[in-house]
């Protein structure tokens, strides 16, 4: 089942239950790719016209798709299995914020912009899919444009034009009827002064700040600098929607196809089928080099059942996530199981935010304590131990522009477990020696109350006496954690959390959960209500940042964010993997959550 | 007999009525005491707490209590439209409008529809067999009573009433499935399409179910028909020299099966609301799976509509059930 909220700028951790199969609703898009000691050199250019460059590997081994192509191959023909537990959120490219669904847009969606067909790091960049190239703007980045490939077509024949493009975009702004989606940065940046109800309400109205003085030029007038903004045009969101196939709420049941694959069939909670579209041309796409004639994705809801036949090869992928921490040690016990598994960070941070609203966290050595006390390694163990993550010693993940691995402010301890010294003289001067009690927010369903008994003895070994603050998890981000004035009148200190970015820029992952002006109530992100005017000066910077600048901004940014001591990063979620010996061209991309590239994938033996 | 239908069937009706609205209250409470709001549903992302006003304007989920009741009632008759008029928004919810799903975008009924005749096929097909089974062996235990036959059956009965439903349904998963590979891996076939896939399909998912009932039905037929075969009447009809197989046959089953019958009623009724756990496990996509995913989303609609639509089915049970009783039984009066 999947659910959770999605918020503004990325996505937090949609439930703290049944282990791993979090990861399954993990809806992140942030940059992720090898853990550094597994990065290999880089070799060939991206957009080849063949396949997908970068580093193969002709056996398959542990972690080969993580940075690497594993099993290429120019074999055609047969049928990709994908299973998922849940279905999708929705087809409708305007109305999907789930990160396996944004994978599965890559079949039949394209954008402006996508991202690389390249495994790892490299997956994270965006190329040009329906432009003939990367967005030109002006110098504060206000206005971008671009001109479109000639020859595209929808799967009914009838011809992409910038007007589609536009139209895509118009369709956000009925809210009432389009939404779901990351909409919010569009409707922030391109909602025009007078104002603009979408095209149901308003059908002779015209988005004033999208211009399309030709069928294959479109530009944007934005509301503010935006330097990431050939980012938002890679995601489905920015795809185009034929006005007059637009069925309004029911467009998700059946989507017109701009990719190489179209809808066959969709049967909600049990199938869909996919099969080529005549109408794709691989002469206008660097981005996908399918293989395969059908893709058909059929909803498992047991996740057991669903492993067993992952494991007898009897099905493809696991298209939303990885396999059961029960089922991981069968895998890696057995050598020729283990070279067909991947185990590669998701963009994810598991993370503790320590409110500095809720006395006495109001002074900063008091929330240092909490950041030397806690026990790391406790924690990753319930959430499935070494497979299941990595120690973080930095909030911003690694691979997203910035990550500085020998960062590590607070550390706790030679293995992890806390250093009780340091949190002590944290106490003392922070006035409160013999420590303190806060409440703890948690969802009550699945590892969540195990993690708060965890989180509640460690804290104890200092004298911090945490009390209990659960709620249900489908309203932990939006009323619970999500409203500062509930964290106050709950007297709320910590909350768990876990955060991915909508897409792989320092800007993307920080903005809505760091800068003061992202501060809402209710569905507020920024949850120790953080307003340091150096962070807020730094994503301001970023905002208008040339992409060479990005890197030291986001390292600095993460640092000034670390300063305040109100995210105390835990773990890098990591995802267990296993794939269908039989599938070739298959590579994980850091672009789409790092899930694997389905529309790239084929088999070796053509069935 | 016939003024005594009327008279259970306007006590049906009243029963429903209260149940939906004690359930509506519920829902309602949960919007606004608990913070379930459809809106977070619809809106997706955290919305602000301006958008989620104007949602519950436009979807009338800011009026009071008792209009949202009555519209929800008359809904179901009458049908209704949903929204409040703007251009795009309208949401056609024909009678019977049991609830708009926002997370579904459907009507609830849309969603009961397609959910049913996977429940109905689970249930059927597994009722036939508990039936059959059950009561078979329930007769010839009580006929071969202490019998190593009879101690036999009554522990495997034991067995099948304490195991849950998710462990005998993971083992036979594992064994027909994934060692012997008799069957194919479970999913839902209907049966216009292939009628023997669809019971190749579900022939798990019936045993699973079965084996827990029939072992109920067994031990319970195997007491009524001791008890029966006690009675005077039986040691008359036997003294009278009628052939066994017309005694038992004849005599003793009909009235031993009678409180069979009110039970497998009520047992029926009770599944064709959604048997979520063999259809969590067997993923089949029944009203039983629509509800645990409407509980885990808060798609309070949903669990209302289906609730509503199980009281119906338990209530048509129980008044299906009282009237056969009487019919089988001539000691029954209806009063």
């Amino acid at each position: 089942m999947s659910g959770g909220r999605r918020q503004i700028g990325g996505h937090p951790e949609e439930k703290v239950d049944q282990s791993m199969a979090i990861t399954r609703r993990a809806t992140s898009i942030a940059a992720v790719g090898a853990v550094a000691a597994l990065a290999l050199a880089a070799c060939g250019g991206s957009g080849s016209s063949s396949t997908p460059s970068g580093s193969s590997s002709s056996g398959s081994t542990f972690n080969g798709a993580v940075d690497g192509i594993v099993n290429p191959s120019d074999k055609t023909g047969g049928t990709l299995q994908l299973i998922a537990s849940g279905d999708v959120d929705s087809y409708d490219p305007a109305r999907t914020y789930y990160a396996y669904s944004w994978d599965l847009q890559r079949l039949f969606t394209r954008s402006l912009m996508g991202f690389a067909p390249e495994p790892g790091t490299k997956g994270t960049a965006v190329v040009p899919d329906l432009a003939s190239a990367a967005g030109v703007s002006n110098a504060d980045k206000t206005v971008w444009t671009y001109k479109l490939k000639s020859g595209l077509k929808f799967s009914d024949g009838t011809p992409i034009t910038s007007k589609d493009i536009k139209y895509g975009i118009e369709r956000l702004f009925a809210t009432d009827v389009i939404n779901g989606g990351p909409s919010s940065y569009y409707l922030g940046l391109l909602t025009p002064k007078g104002g603009y109800k979408g095209p149901y309400a308003d059908p002779t109205g015209d988005l004033s700040t999208v211009k399309t003085p030709d069928d294959s030029t479109i530009e944007f007038d934005l509301s503010s600098s935006f330097a990431d903004f050939n980012y938002l045009m890679a995601l489905p969101t920015s795809a185009p929607v034929p006005k007059a196939a637009d069925t309004k709420a029911d467009y998700g049941k059946k989507p017109v196809s701009s990719g190489p694959f179209m809808f066959q069939s969709y049967t909600p909670n049990k199938e869909t089928i996919w099969v080529r579209n005549p109408n794709w041309d691989q002469s206008t796409d660097t981005i996908r080099h399918p293989k395969v004639d059908q893709i058909t994705l059929t909803i498992v809801s047991n996740q057991a059942d669903g492993d067993k036949r992952l494991l007898s090869n009897s099905v493809d992928l696991w298209a939303d996530g990885g396999i059961l921490p029960a089922s991981r040690p069968q895998v890696l016990a057995d050598p020729t199981k283990k070279a067909y598994a991947d185990n590669p960070t998701t963009g994810f941070t598991r993370y503790i935010a320590v409110m500095q609203t809720v006395a006495p966290l109001t002074n900063q050595a008091c929330r240092e304590a909490i950041f030397y006390a806690f026990n790391k390694s406790d924690y990753r163990k319930i959430r499935g131990g070494e497979t299941g993550g990595d120690i973080a010693n930095t909030m911003t993940p690694p691979l997203i522009p910035g990550y500085d691995a020998n960062f590590n402010p607070y550390p706790s301890g030679p293995d992890n477990t806390g250093d009780l010294t340091m949190a002590k003289q944290k106490l003392t001067e922070c006035g409160q020696p013999n420590g303190f009690s806060v409440a703890m927010a948690y969802t009550n369903t699945g590892i969540g109350p195990q993690l708060f008994a965890s989180v509640q003895a460690n804290l104890a070994r200092v004298g911090i006496h945490v009390t209990s603050a659960p709620s249900d998890s489908s309203n932990y981000y939006s009323t619970w954690i999500g409203s500062p004035k509930n964290i106050i009148a709950k007297n709320i200190g910590i909350a768990i959390a876990g955060w991915g970015a909508d897409f792989p820029t320092p800007y993307g992952f920080w903005q809505s959960i760091a800068n003061g002006n992202a501060i809402v109530d209710p569905g507020n992100s920024n949850y120790p209500s953080l307003n340091d005017p150096k962070v807020n000066g730094i994503l301001s910077q970023l905002t208008k940042a040339d992409p060479s600048q990005t890197a030291d901004l986001g390292g600095q940014l993460d640092k000034a964010v670390m300063a305040n001591a109100v995210y105390l990063p835990v773990q890098f979620d990591k995802t267990f993997y296993y794939r269908n010996p039989r599938l070739t061209n298959i590579y994980l991309n850091g672009g789409v959550g790092n899930y694997y590239d389905y529309v790239n994938i084929g088999t070796n033996d053509g069935k | 007999m016939f003024r005594y239908i009327v008279r259970r069937l306007i006590g049906a009706v009243f029963v429903v009525f209260i149940i939906s609205l004690v359930t509506f209250s519920l829902q309602y409470l949960a919007q606004h005491v608990g913070g379930g709001s459809p809106a977070y549903l619809f809106l997706g992302k955290a919305p602000s707490a301006a958008q989620v006003k104007a949602f519950e304007k436009q979807w009338g989920l800011d009026q009071p209590f008792t209009t949202q009741y009555v519209n929800y009632i008359k809904g179901i008759f009458t049908g209704r439209t949903l929204g409040d008029g703007t251009p795009g928004s309208d949401r056609a919810c024909p009678a019977p409008c049991l609830g708009y799903s926002f997370q579904y975008q459907a009507p609830v009924t849309d969603l009961i529809k397609t959910a049913f005749p996977v429940t109905f096929s689970l249930a059927i097909g597994a009722a036939v067999i508990w039936l059959i089974s059950g009561v078979s062996i329930g007769v010839l235990s009580a006929l071969k009573k202490g019998s190593l036959a009879d101690r036999s059956a009554m522990v495997v009965a034991l067995a099948g009433v304490s195991l849950p439903v998710y462990f005998t349904g993971l083992i036979l998963l594992y064994v027909f499935v994934y060692s012997l590979h008799w069957l194919p891996p479970p999913q839902w076939v209907e049966f216009t399409t292939s009628p023997i896939e669809w019971a190749q399909n579900l022939i798990l998912p019936w045993i699973t179910i079965a084996f827990g009932t029939a072992a109920l039905y067994a031990r319970f037929t195997r007491a009524n028909m001791l008890e029966t075969m006690n009675e005077d009447y039986i040691r008359t009809a036997t003294a009278k020299g009628l052939p066994r197989r017309t005694v038992i046959g004849k005599h003793a089953l009909r009235s031993a099966l009678t409180p069979v019958i009110t039970i497998f009623g009520l047992d029926l009724g009770l599944l064709l609301g959604g048997a979520i756990l063999t259809e969590k496990t067997f993923s089949l996509p029944g009203l039983g799976y629509l509800t645990i995913n409407a509980i885990a989303r808060s798609d309070l609609q949903v669990v209302l509509g289906i609730t509503i639509v199980a009281a119906v089915f338990i209530v048509i049970a129980n008044l299906v059930v009282d009237v056969v009783y009487g019919l089988v039984d001539p000691r029954v009066r209806f009063s």
